[in-house]
């Protein structure tokens, strides 16, 4: 049976899951934790860093260092959301050329699909030496309340890790698809996913006979844990200007060290009541001497800073209950999500919205990688009983006369489906329209995404509103997107799939494709290298050890002296091939090394 | 993995060589236990019972069932029972369409191929194989138990090619089926739509069977009357045999006793002599005539007493045709067409409800040429309702095939509802959609007077003016060659000026026909700086709502009715085959043929509004609305008319109607047949009745007994008065508008009882002259005569 890797592609950290023998298990990182920081670094030396050595070398290399992309992945630069990242994150944030985003790392600029792509190529890298064997399908999961061109651009970024994403399931689903995997249970219940950039809320129903029904979803893409950070930072750096004079957010080094400290610290109350906050030497004062931040911060702190945060998610909660149609004791269940989840705040909140206890049995961290591993295996054999009957997050419709946004598919309908409606023409004599398809909620035409757009042509010359085009809408089972119009008198029709774009062309794609191939390539042969390198060094730095007691033993004899000069010229070229870094030379080196280590031992170990 | 076992068939355990364990074990193995089920049931260590399994599935005698494969057996199972009507497979698809490739077998493809037929004309709940009673919780059952087999992700890895668009169509309509079904409001809603359209034709058969009723009743009254009529001929053959006879005998008694005597004086237990044949004729005929009355009464009472106890329960519109029957039947009785009229009313009355609730829903699912249809109808019936006007209004506006009609619906809320700015909104953008721009500028200045600050007006005012203005912007646009101009006009009086008189607001349209049309409709010419999906928004579409924010956020369902309501190019209003229309007779359809649009006059003409209300076919004669100029009375076989003789043909057409009844009529020389016996000369009327009939069992006593004079039927004007002459001009021609009998000259009105012999007012049980007041006055008008009939009405 063909393997799927289930993927968490998280805004703080990623999670790969699989099914295995009929039990979705965690794949561990190489170092043995099971979720990988969602971090990426490129050195000073142009190595790139993901995971956690990533996030280690965070603080020193704050200007290169990449965090939370899932944030602008699929964003235009003009929005909201991105002009306040650009003002936020301590690496450089740039306009790309289709009015995408790319970020400035050293002296290379890459996307943002780019940048998750190496995070994917870090987990699918280690998930085949996990599985010994290589593996190219993924399921791969994104915040429910993702529209398309968010969509497009996580499968863009599956693309140029080498990844053929089968399909895109929205975390909290993926959630509910682990707990109930196999419970063959009747259950209504509420996934509240709160992770470190995104917020969602799921009501699902799940059916003993493995069908999987979601009823509601919301959510909103820019609330998670990295907001509570930066309330908490907001408040470190306002008190420390109160203090020193000094603004914080100038140094981004600092900025980097705030960040770390702010989430540590949060992490830490929901644990206990108390923190303390210190960084020493945050800021040079410019006067010889530097300036030390350290804080108490508690938990009522920390709770009042939030405050507005979790009303939102409650807010939410309470708008998706009403959308679902259903009462709050309807629900059964109700599953708690992410690493916010954690936070005593925020299960308060929870318990008290919905009046039950939340559930004990998942891991936040990892339920949502796992549910992604079971829509995978469910995917590839048909012996599961598994279906999953998910919704369109948002409305979909096309631009009308007035810029009014004029809904075909609203939102949490179940997917596949298809819907029609009549249109007509709006002027006189008008042969063509445009049809724009966009998605969104607000009635504004503009205020929504643009998903794509083409024009019908060849309309009968008529007064306005005599012609009738009629639109079709239709979503498959992968979520793609059809529109067709039909001039219903001369039968005349146009169609496209809409493609949502990531702000990335295929060519683009496809250049990175191939970028992410030699990046893996050479990263794989300098794997190999440093492997080597290591070995020969070994050698070569025992052999030096020995060296003068084996001088000592064998000049005395010709054949001797040549040993050693032969040893000598072996460390010599092993040394050259390390220096220019020729594994191949290096290698041929080692057989060498390998037999002058041998004797020298010999010698050293003969008694005398 | 779970091993689940079953025995084969035809296995003789006797001769099988089992020890006890794996004898057990056999005995345990029924299709349904698993493996450790059979261990938990026999107590036996699992190893022992794995081993019994595989010697027995070695022997043959046993196998292991594959779930997975057995599940879908039994989905599919479920799917072609009860969901999608049953039988699933075996319906009426193209079977060419097997053939198509696809990683499936015959048996899948065919169940694929018939539901995506089946799911085009199946209402949700026969789609999904349920009761309309069961609750939401066997809706569920029922939507997982079937959809699963029809998403397409349960053929992922296969290529399903045609079949996957198929497949995903049949899902989609599957569950919006249970998400209609499971939700409360969605289900009232829908449920009442069903209702609406079982009511209809319901209604429709109530019809067909007022009209067979009818036409049984006619037929009985007839039969009884022949019964009597032969009756007394037979009597009288009696009589003229013996009279022969005593002739005879007397001739021979005469000649064999030489001179024959001269006649005696009859015994007088004799009979009279024999009458004049002529008068006798006429005798019979009254009698015949009285009969067919008495029958008529007997029916006519069952009728009103169904009429009544359908009233009880509500049910107007069978109340209406039950009444409707009876007054054909008895058309003079003022009391009856009062009662009649009453009922027809509240019929009308409950249509109208019943249109403005369908009306209303189909709105809601933005149906809006259905909804113009129906809330039109309704309006018919509550003329005075100033909302259900302007909703009218808006949805035929929105449906855009009759701006006009939309403007009239809205004129008429304005002057139900003057003071009301949204309605003097609607109108103005009814007049806007019709290209009255001026009307439509002074319609909102009224509006915004009325109401400066609603906001929901301004709304709508602001999209109407909106509309205008880009179409007056985009032709300055296209007049100057540049920029659109984004000034917006705030107040209403400018806007008014803005917009010049219909006359001069050609100009326009005339700037727009001057540009090139391609450059003109260039879609590609957006305005540098702004997104490029923000540009002219004239180039989009309009949906054909031109105001969808007034109305409630939209449920957007589809549509119920099966495929997306047709949308002929140029749909005349009315046209037969709308959805909407279900279940409402139409004209010219012939399939519906419904027998009693004969007696509506009103459908057989051209409406001058069609689409509006032509076949209420079930509401009474005098419910429905408009009438027809009264010299069209005479032609009861329009052109487009469903040809009445179809369903009605005893009465459709008087002259053949009379002719078949077998007796001529008076005044209509045409049908005056002399050769039935019926003689229409002067028939000594007064000494008739008297005569023969108490002998003939019409005892007089049963019409009080009846109850008919206590409840003041006049017994002068009831039987007698032109039941031939008018009853069945009335129900050939229609619901004569403005000629209900009751009011009618020359019906009651010209037989008052002073013309009855002044012996009847001495007997008021008894109805004076029967044929008299007929047969002499109907030869003054003649009931297929138009002019007559004009008359009639002046």
């Amino acid at each position: 049976m063909e393997r799927v890797l289930g993927i968490d592609l998280g805004t703080t950290n990623t999670c790969v899951a699989i099914v295995e023998d009929g039990v979705p298990t965690v794949i561990p990182n190489r170092g043995g934790y099971k979720t990988t920081p969602s971090m990426v670094a490129i050195t000073e030396a142009g190595k790139r860093l993901v995971g956690h050595i990533a996030k280690r070398q965070a603080i020193t290399n704050a200007e290169n260092t990449v965090y939370a992309a899932k944030r602008l992945i699929g964003r235009k630069w003009t929005s909201p959301q991105v002009k306040n990242a650009v003002s936020t994150a301590s690496f450089k944030i740039v306009e790309g050329p289709h009015g995408d985003v790319r970020i400035a790392l050293r002296d290379k600029t890459y996307s943002v699909s780019e940048i998750s792509a190496m995070i994917l190529q870090e987990v699918k890298m280690f998930a085949e030496d996990y599985l010994n064997e290589p593996v190219t399908k993924a399921v791969v999961t994104v915040p429910a309340y993702f529209n398309d061109n968010q969509r497009q651009a996580t499968k863009d970024a599956g693309q140029i890790a080498g990844l053929d994403v089968i399909r895109i399931i929205n975390e909290p689903t993926a959630a509910a698809l682990a707990y109930g995997f196999g419970k063959n249970v009747d259950k209504v219940i509420a996934v509240f996913d709160l992770g470190g950039g995104t917020f969602d809320i799921s009501i699902l129903e799940i059916s003993s006979g493995g069908v999987f029904k979601v009823i509601a979803t919301a959510g909103d893409t820019f609330l998670g844990g990295e907001d509570f950070d930066g309330r908490i930072i907001d408040w470190l750096v306002e008190g420390f200007r109160e203090q020193h004079g000094v603004d914080l957010r100038q140094d981004r080094m600092a900025l980097q060290r705030l960040k770390d400290a702010a989430e540590k610290a949060k992490c830490e109350l929901s644990g206990v009541t108390e923190t303390e906050i210190n960084l020493p030497f945050i800021i040079s004062s410019g006067r010889n001497d530097a300036l030390h931040l350290q804080r108490q911060l508690t938990r009522a702190t920390l709770n009042q800073l939030c405050d507005d945060l979790v009303e939102r998610c409650v807010e939410i909660c309470r708008q998706t209950l009403e959308d679902a149609r259903l009462e709050r004791d309807e629900i059964e269940e109700v599953i708690l999500v992410g690493g916010m989840t954690r936070m005593p705040a925020v299960q308060d909140s929870v318990t008290k919205f919905f009046g039950r206890d939340p559930c004990k049995g998942v891991h936040p961290d990892e339920v949502v990688g796992l549910g992604a591993a079971v829509q995978g295996a469910a995917l590839v054999d048909e012996s599961k009983e598994m279906i999953l009957l998910d919704v369109t997050p948002h409305a979909l419709g096309i631009m009308t006369f007035g810029s009014k946004f004029e809904e075909l598919i609203p939102k949490n309908t179940t997917v596949p489906t298809s819907r029609s409606k009549i249109f007509t023409t709006s002027r006189d004599n008008q042969t063509a329209v445009k049809i724009l398809v966009m998605q969104g909620d607000s009635e504004k035409a503009t205020e929504n995404e643009l998903l794509g757009e083409f024009i019908l042509t060849g309309l009968r010359r008529a007064p306005k509103g005599q012609v009738e085009i009629e639109v079709v809408f239709e979503i498959n089972s992968d979520g793609i997107v059809s529109v067709s119009a039909k001039d219903l008198e001369t039968g005349q029709a146009q169609s496209i799939q809409v493609t949502a774009s990531s702000g990335l062309t295929k060519d683009e794609v496809k250049a990175m494709m191939d970028n992410a191939k030699d990046y893996l390539v050479e990263s794989r042969a300098s794997d190999e290298f440093e492997g080597t390198k290591q070995e020969a060094e070994k050698f070569v730095v025992d052999i030096e050890k020995m060296f003068p007691q084996v001088e000592a033993v064998v000049a005395s004899s010709d054949f001797g002296r040549e040993a050693i000069s032969k040893a000598k010229s072996i460390l010599q070229k092993t040394r050259e091939a390390i220096d220019k870094r020729d594994a191949a030379a290096v290698k041929e080196q080692m057989e060498a090394l390998s037999r002058t280590h041998r004797m020298f031992k010999g010698v050293v170990s003969r008694p005398h | 993995m779970v091993r689940l076992v079953r025995l084969l068939p035809n296995v003789d355990y006797k001769k099988l060589p089992l020890n006890r364990v794996e004898g057990a074990v056999f005995l345990k193995i029924d299709g349904k236990l698993t493996e450790p089920e059979i261990v938990t049931a026999t107590g036996f260590h699992p190893e022992s019972v794995t081993k019994a399994i595989d010697k027995l599935v070695e022997l043959k005698a046993a196998e292991i069932v594959d779930k997975a494969k057995d599940q879908l057996q039994k989905t599919t199972k479920a799917a072609s029972g009860l969901a999608f009507g049953g039988n699933l497979g075996s319906g009426d698809y193209d079977r060419r369409l097997l053939d198509e490739p696809a990683e499936l077998d015959a048996e899948k493809k065919a169940l694929i191929l018939d539901a995506a037929v089946r799911i085009e004309r199946l209402n949700f709940y026969e789609l999904l194989g349920l009761h309309r009673l069961v609750d939401k919780k066997e809706v569920k059952a029922a939507y997982y138990a079937i959809a699963p087999e029809f998403h397409p992700d349960k053929y992922f890895k296969r290529n399903i090619g045609a079949f996957k668009p198929k497949i995903e169509a049949i899902f989609a309509r599957l569950t919006l089926a249970h998400d209609t079904l499971s939700s409360k409001q969605k289900r009232a809603e829908y449920d009442e739509y069903l209702h609406t359209i079982d009511a209809n034709n319901r209604v429709n058969e109530q019809a067909g069977a007022a009209a067979r009723a009818l036409a049984n009743a006619q037929a009985e009254i007839e039969k009884q009357a022949r019964l009597a009529a032969d009756v007394e001929a037979d009597a009288k053959r009696q009589q003229d045999l013996a009279d022969r006879k005593r002739a005879l005998a007397a001739k021979l008694s005469g000649k064999l006793g030489g001179r024959p005597q001269a006649p005696g004086p009859a015994p007088t237990n004799q009979p009279p002599p024999t009458m004049d044949p002529k008068q006798a004729a006429e005798a019979l005929r009254v009698r015949y005539e009285y009969a067919k009355q008495q029958a008529a009464k007997s029916q006519v009472e069952s009728f009103v007493n169904t009429g009544r106890s359908l009233v009880a329960q509500g049910d107007f519109p069978g109340a209406a045709n039950v009444f409707r029957i009876a007054r054909t039947l008895m058309p003079d009785d003022p009391q009856l067409a009062a009662e009649a009229e009453a009922v027809a009313r509240q019929a009308s009355a409950a249509l109208a409800d019943n249109f403005s609730r369908i009306g209303e829903f189909e709105l809601q699912q933005e149906r809006w040429l259905e909804a113009s249809t129906n809330l039109t109808k309704a309006c018919n019936g509550r003329p005075e309702d100033a909302r259900l006007h302007e909703r009218a209004s808006f949805a035929t506006m929105k449906s855009g095939t009759n701006p006009r009609r939309a403007v009239e619906l809205g004129r008429r809320a304005v002057e139900l509802a003057p003071r009301n700015p949204t309605y003097r909104a609607t109108l103005a953008y009814a007049y806007a959609a019709a290209s009255l721009e001026s009307s439509a500028a002074a319609e909102i200045a009224r509006a915004l007077e009325l109401a400066p600050k609603d906001e929901k007006v301004l709304a709508l005012v602001q999209q109407t003016k909106e509309g205008v203005k880009i179409l007056l912007a985009e032709a300055r646009e296209r007049e100057k060659a540049g920029p659109a101009p984004a000034t917006s006009t705030s107040s209403p009086t400018n806007f008014a000026q803005m917009y010049p008189p219909t006359s001069a607001s050609a100009a326009p349209q005339a700037a727009a026909s001057q540009a090139p049309p391609a450059q003109a409709q260039s879609p590609s010419m957006p305005p540098a700086g702004r997104p490029s999906y923000a540009n002219v928004p004239a180039q989009h579409l309009q949906p054909q709502s031109l105001q969808p924010q007034s109305l409630p956020p939209q449920t957007a369902q589809g549509s119920w009715s099966s495929p997306p309501a047709p949308h002929p190019s140029n749909p005349p209003p009315g046209h037969p085959q709308h959805p909407s229309q279900q279940g409402y007779p139409q004209q010219g359809q012939p399939q519906h043929a419904q027998p009693q649009q004969a007696g509506f006059a009103q459908t057989s003409y051209p409406q001058p509004q069609p689409g509006y209300a032509p076949g209420i076919s079930y509401a009474p004669p005098g419910y429905s609305q408009s009438g027809p100029p009264p010299a069209q009375q005479g032609q009861p076989q329009h052109p487009q008319h469903g040809v009445p003789q179809q369903g009605y043909p005893q009465h459709g057409l008087p002259q053949q109607g009379y002719a078949q009844q077998g007796y001529a009529q008076q005044g209509v020389p045409q049908q005056g047949q002399p050769q039935q016996g019926y003689a229409q000369q002067g028939v000594p009327q007064q000494g008739y009745p008297q005569q023969g009939y108490p002998q003939q069992g019409y005892p007089q006593q049963g019409y009080p007994q009846q109850g008919y004079p206590q409840q003041g039927y006049p017994q002068q004007g009831y039987p007698q008065q032109g039941y031939p002459q008018q009853g069945y001009p009335q129900q050939g021609q229609g619901a004569a508008p403005g000629a209900p009998p009751t009011g009618q000259p020359g019906t009651s009105g010209e037989h008052p009882a002073g013309q009855a012999p002044p012996a009847d007012a001495s007997n008021p049980m008894w109805p004076a002259a029967p044929g008299a007041g007929a047969s002499g006055r109907s030869g003054s008008y003649s009931v297929v005569s138009p002019e007559a009939a004009d008359r009639k009405k002046r």
